[in-house]
């Protein structure tokens, strides 16, 4: 008998707020957090705009030996995961270590501790590096960190899957729950601003100029930022044993692959579309129960053409009724976080029943003709919300999140 | 809803020590290691110099990708990988089935030597220029993504970390979702490559086999001598197929995945401060999860790395969960032939175990000193042995935590 899976601990930095209620509030109220990007000079790249969190600050979360080895997108989710784990009033120590699982998704966590190790041997030589610096790079990895600091034994894996690495995770834990494999699993995504990702976009001309307006015709690219959120996933039975709070339930994911190009969409919609229907298919849901859609809507001209079209693709004439939206326009591109906050994003939508906006809409594209939810929040009971990432690769992912129902 | 059972139905692989399951089986069935002095970069200021290397590799014989110049080592090893193991399984696909396939790969290291050309670039050019084309390979999944699209695969697409453990998670991780229904098939294994950076990090951590007046540097699983483990680079890319999948379309089967186990057991983030009241779930696990009896187990592909505490750890691990059967198990491990392939190991132990269930050879552990202590165990010491195993199990720990195991059973 397969179990069910359900949310009961949200922490989430990002560059309109930390934690989960000040992030809602900016979030429902339409601020950005998008500014001049102070970390490295960006005067040979195309844009200078990125979404940095600038009031983060390791020490309220962890002590000064805990913080010293770690790179910054270890610091933020060993941070959200101590958020998450306090909101969900779990004390991990009291279960079982084996049936706790980590499952962390990234994109360039590991890259920005290897410039580190990198540099230093090419300015100082082989022998000047220390074992510490090798360490940070590779092994010592977020999954194992978590791991560690909360001794747990079950499963400890790193997904990497770009920009949907926070949707895969929350996905394969998702699995291991549903499958008896574990009670409770630390999952989310992390990413901290990365220079190289940057210069990447650069140069595949894909960084927006002055604004990310996702869906809008004058769209002209995406925003690189960082930031982090862990979901803490649970058995039914667990949470309700404890009397947990829950803010929703996984019902089903889906995952697909475009198999056609490496940095560009398939606007045809056909790997898109593939991932939402199977994720219909593994929530034994009909389009008609989707009451909202959080957008990948990263705000290049392809990505924001292809989602339009996968979502007509599968709703049909019902897509026109479903409000959709991206807060990308808000806090950015974080990559490999951006499936967590965004799956984060979709339980507090289900608690709070508005729906954040996608901010810089000014003018509709004919193309993109569906219902953006364009600069305002709105007001609506949400039963059911499916939130889409799409990653470099052609890599899909689609999860939905509904509200828990006895 | 019924569980679909998971079977392998195509092997693919790059190795050291062949780029065909015939020549490489027959490496490791006679003792002829793939391991050499490097070429690729200098070993000067390395204490080791040694590392089972893949020299010449005719990429074109195996990749039909026009961008074939612009994909790095381990996008093509994971490419070629995927391309023979479709050859060998026969598996047609079309419209019919592309979106019931996928690809998953484990690598602890991807594509560092993108990645370290990049930052390099960052480092030195004032203009920053980086090429559009090389910039996709420093994003970790590049080379599943580089394998969907030369495959036309359009289900799940993923790479996996976990060290050592990665590619036997990923096998396990693929059998779940064959087992729930999600896909049909699933091309999986996994990939890495070598180059001074990744050897720099084992050389600092103290892992890697050196010459010094008692030893010489080889990998020298479970021996006395043994001091260090040997590097290497390859990927093997398995077919795993549901049953019926592989029953209606006739497909040779090598063997069946039916269990599975993995878990994290390190007191602090210092390489094998391991918890041994854990080093031993993996493969109860994976023993409970294949619903088969400890005395069914006719054979263990070990991670048997040749690190001091590795192979002491796995031994002791061993004798615990086997400590109440009436036989001996015959014990292997591979790397004293192939080297260590990171996180690609793990798929090669289950290519080896599935060729050795097909030939009915155990493949020997070289290098062992035949007076050694032997932790009380059944090493396949020097010479193969002829062997029937009707089930298996592989073994993978990592120095960081992960130990992962599968069991294989013969059909």
């Amino acid at each position: 008998m397969s179990k069910r899976v359900v949310i009961t601990g949200l922490g989430i930095i990002t560059p309109i707020g930390i934690g989960k209620d000040i992030f809602w509030e900016a979030l429902i109220n339409g601020k950005s957090g998008i500014k001049k990007v102070k970390s490295f000079d960006t005067s040979s790249y195309r844009s200078s705009l990125g979404g940095e969190v600038d009031d983060y600050n390791p020490e309220d979360f962890l002590s000064k030996e805990e913080i010293d080895p770690l790179d910054r997108s270890s610091q933020f989710i060993i941070s959200t995961t101590i958020m998450a784990l306090k909101d969900a009033q779990l004390k991990i120590d009291e279960f079982e270590s084996e049936r706790v699982s980590v499952i962390i998704g990234t994109t360039t966590a590991t890259q920005s501790s290897f410039k580190n190790y990198h540099d230093a041997w090419v300015l100082k030589g082989y022998d000047s590096i220390t074992l510490e610096s090798v360490s940070k790079y590779g092994h010592e990895s977020i999954h194992n960190i978590i791991s560690n600091k909360y001794k747990l034994t079950g499963a400890s894996v790193l997904m990497l899957n770009a920009c949907a690495a926070g949707t895969y995770a929350i996905g394969q834990s998702y699995d291991l729950i549903k499958s008896g494999k574990a009670d409770i699993v630390i999952s989310g995504g992390t990413d901290a601003m990365s220079e190289l990702a940057f210069c990447g976009f650069s140069n595949t001309r894909s960084l927006a100029k002055e604004a990310c307006r996702p869906f809008d015709k004058n769209r002209d690219g995406l925003v690189v930022s960082e930031g982090a959120a862990t979901l803490i996933l649970e058995s039914y039975e667990n949470a309700i044993s404890r009397c947990a709070h829950i803010y929703g339930e996984v019902i089903g994911y889906g995952l697909s692959c475009d198999a056609n190009h490496m940095t560009a969409p398939d606007i045809s919609g056909e790997g898109a579309s593939l991932s939402i229907n199977n994720a219909l298919f593994d929530a034994q849901l009909n389009i008609d129960e989707i009451d909202y859609i959080n957008a990948h809507g990263t705000g290049t001209s392809l990505n924001d053409l292809m989602e339009t079209v996968a979502i007509k693709k599968v709703f049909g004439k019902k897509a026109y009724d479903i409000p959709i939206s991206s807060i990308k326009s808000m806090i950015g591109h974080s990559f490999g976080a951006s499936g967590a906050i965004e799956a984060l994003t979709c339980a507090l939508v289900l608690e709070n029943g508005i729906i954040p906006p996608t901010i810089n809409y000014n003018e509709p594209d004919p193309e993109c003709d569906l219902n953006y939810v364009p600069n305002k929040s709105i007001t609506k009971d949400v039963n059911v919300t499916l939130s889409n990432s799409y990653a470099f690769g052609g890599n899909n992912a689609s999860i939905i999140i509904g509200k828990c129902k006895n | 809803m019924d569980q679909q059972r998971v079977v392998v139905s195509g092997i693919g692989l790059i190795s050291p020590i062949g780029s065909s399951t015939d020549v490489f089986f027959d490496s490791l069935v006679k003792g002829n290691p793939g391991i050499k002095e490097i070429s690729a970069f200098k070993t000067d200021g390395f204490k080791s110099k040694l590392a089972g290397e893949i020299v010449n590799f005719a990429a074109r014989n195996f990749i039909s990708s026009k961008n074939i110049r612009y994909l790095d080592k381990i996008s093509q090893f994971s490419i070629a990988a995927a391309n023979l193991a479709l050859n060998d399984s026969n598996l047609i696909i079309n419209d019919k089935n592309y979106s019931k396939i996928g690809i998953v790969l484990g690598s602890m290291y991807f594509g560092l030597n993108s990645l370290s050309e990049v930052q390099r670039i960052l480092l030195e050019d004032k203009e920053k220029k980086i090429s559009p084309m090389i910039f996709p390979n420093t994003v970790p999944n590049s080379p599943v993504s580089q394998v969907s699209i030369e495959l036309g695969v359009k289900s799940l697409c993923t790479m996996m970390s976990t060290g050592f453990c990665s590619s036997t998670d990923a096998i396990g991780w693929s059998v779940n979702y064959i087992r729930k229904g999600m896909a049909q098939a699933i091309f999986v294994g996994g990939a890495e490559e070598l180059n001074q950076y990744i050897y720099g990090i084992f050389e600092k951590n103290g892992l890697l086999s050196y010459s010094n007046s008692h030893n010489k540097e080889q990998c020298a699983p479970f021996n006395t001598s043994r001091n260090g483990l040997i590097l290497s680079e390859g990927a093997a890319v398995l077919l795993l197929e549901s049953y019926n999948s592989a029953k209606e379309r006739n497909a040779k089967i090598y063997g069946e995945i039916i269990g599975y186990g993995g878990n994290y057991c390190a007191s602090s983030m210092k390489k094998y401060d391991y918890d041994s009241a854990y080093t031993t779930r993996a493969m109860e696990c994976a023993i409970k999860d294949a619903l088969v009896e400890k005395n069914d187990i006719d054979y263990i592909c070990t991670e048997g790395n040749g690190t001091v505490l590795s192979d002491q750890f796995e031994a002791d691990a061993i004798k615990h969960v086997f400590d109440k059967i009436n036989k001996k198990i015959p014990i292997s491990s591979i790397k004293s032939v192939l080297g260590h392939t990171v996180g690609a190991a793990g798929a090669f132990n289950v290519v080896a175990t599935l060729l050795s269930m097909r030939e009915n050879v155990i493949p020997p552990v070289l290098n062992f000193d035949e007076n050694a202590d032997t932790f009380g165990l059944e090493f396949i010491s020097n010479k193969a042995r002829s062997a029937n195993i009707r089930y298996a199990l592989t073994n993978s720990f990592c120095p960081w935590g992960n130990v992962s195991s599968l069991v294989i059973r013969n059909i």
